[in-house]
């Protein structure tokens, strides 16, 4: 027969087992200090390492910053410059040629219309918001003949699609045809006009 | 350090050594942690930040000569059309310069001028949100009258604007004779608006530009062959 007695008293009793509560105190008395170390290293030196990057930017934009204060002056500058210029092409922009326009008028009033008063005229002001010269022109004469209604309408048409105003006149009508106040029958046929012409708004910006 | 034998003792002290580190830890990341993670995130922010301006100011500089040059065709456009096209006083007077002008183109093309006179300097327009005072160019008027036919007169205005495309004809009038009188001329006027500078002291104020933004160049050049260097 076998007998196992365990006289092992109570306090003496260890564990078999590799992990229990004493060995992992010891354990942790090592590894957390280094884990701990291990963070606060790692850390600090990432600390370190940003310092000294951020430093080397600072130092560069340092030096880069001024430069940029003056590129930026620079530009201001030429902002300010480029809107002077701007003011003074607005003048070229929005003049009208004059001989073209005197020219243009020659060459597209009918034969039988005597012109006897022509007078442009212009303001400024501001037209979709935008600073403008508006030129205008009156035409006042006689047309002579039978035909003198067809002459008028004829010459509204050419004020309105000739190539000297296709580009520059907004409207051409004739606000005015009558017979002439002293009627002969020489003249009885004919008609005075007044075509009043507006032109396309000339911007001055 | 022994353990207590009795199971339960130790398990209280295995408690509380473990709420001991616990402790530990949360004071170790609260108080020392955070605080230099904190810093880490902040210098990160701080040198993006810096990057970003780093970027945007060499962006500025790298655009700066070309601004320059642009500047410089700028200011000498403006200077061209300063000294050729608009007109500037002589001893306050403008009449002088203009007159002279005038009555120099109608000799070209054979044609008297009756009259030039003086109509006075008037705003050009106002613009929106600017007030007319603020604008740089201001009108100097004249009225010119003269007896011609309609050809001579083309060619006067043609003449007139040819030598300066910033003239501006205004107004005109061209009145027919009577029938007894020589139908083949009329009596003409016309209005003339010529750019004059509201501040007189902008030629100078060009030149001046002009001439500081010339030794610029030439510092900035000089910079740049030593970078290269």
């Amino acid at each position: 027969m076998n007998l196992r007695v365990d006289l092992i008293l109570e306090t003496e009793k260890r564990s078999a087992s590799v992990i229990n509560a004493k060995s992992i105190l010891r354990i942790s008395y090592v590894v957390l200090p280094v884990i701990l170390f291990l963070i606060i290293g790692s850390l600090v030196l990432s600390v370190w390492r940003l310092n000294s990057t951020l430093k080397t930017l600072e130092d560069t934009l340092a030096i880069d910053g001024p430069k940029k204060d003056k590129a930026l002056k620079l530009r201001a500058d030429l902002w300010a410059n480029l809107a002077i210029l701007e003011e003074v092409e607005g003048w070229n922009k929005s003049h009208l040629s004059f001989h073209e326009q005197l020219l243009g008028v020659q060459k597209e009033v009918p034969e039988r219309i005597q012109l006897q008063n022509m007078t442009f005229s212009h303001t400024t002001g501001l037209t979709n918001n935008m600073p403008a010269r508006i030129f205008a022109l009156s035409l006042s004469g006689k047309a002579v003949g039978d035909m003198a209604q067809s002459y008028v309408t004829q010459f509204e048409d050419r004020l309105k699609k000739g190539p000297a105003f296709t580009n520059t006149m907004e409207s051409a009508k004739v606000v005015l045809f009558k017979r002439p106040d002293n009627v002969t029958d020489e003249n009885k046929s004919d008609r005075l006009f007044q075509i009043e012409c507006k032109y396309k708004p000339r911007y001055l910006k | 350090m022994k353990l207590p034998t009795d199971s339960k003792e130790r398990a209280k002290i295995l408690v509380m050594i473990l709420l001991g580190v616990v402790v530990v830890l949360i004071v170790t990341v609260q108080f020392g942690l955070r605080p230099v993670l904190k810093s880490i995130s902040n210098k990160k922010a701080a040198i993006e930040d810096t990057r970003e301006k780093l970027a945007q100011a060499k962006k500025e500089i790298k655009q700066m000569s070309a601004d320059m040059a642009k500047n410089a065709e700028t200011l000498i456009k403006l200077k061209d059309i300063s000294s050729k096209y608009v007109i500037m006083p002589v001893l306050q007077n403008y009449s002088l310069g203009a007159t002279e002008i005038m009555e120099s183109q109608a000799k070209k093309v054979n044609v008297k001028l009756d009259s030039i006179r003086e109509a006075g300097i008037s705003e050009v327009a106002d613009m929106p949100g600017q007030p007319s005072s603020k604008r740089l160019l201001k009108c100097y008027n004249l009225r010119v009258s003269l007896l011609c036919g309609y050809n001579d007169l083309t060619r006067l205005i043609q003449q007139i604007e040819s030598i300066n495309p910033y003239f501006c004809i205004v107004g005109m009038s061209i009145i027919g004779q009577q029938p007894d009188k020589d139908v083949t001329v009329h009596r003409i006027s016309f209005d003339l608006q010529w750019p004059t500078w509201a501040d007189l002291e902008m030629p100078l104020k060009l030149e001046t530009k002009l001439s500081e933004l010339q030794k610029e160049f030439v510092v900035e050049e000089k910079v740049e062959s030593n970078e290269k260097k």
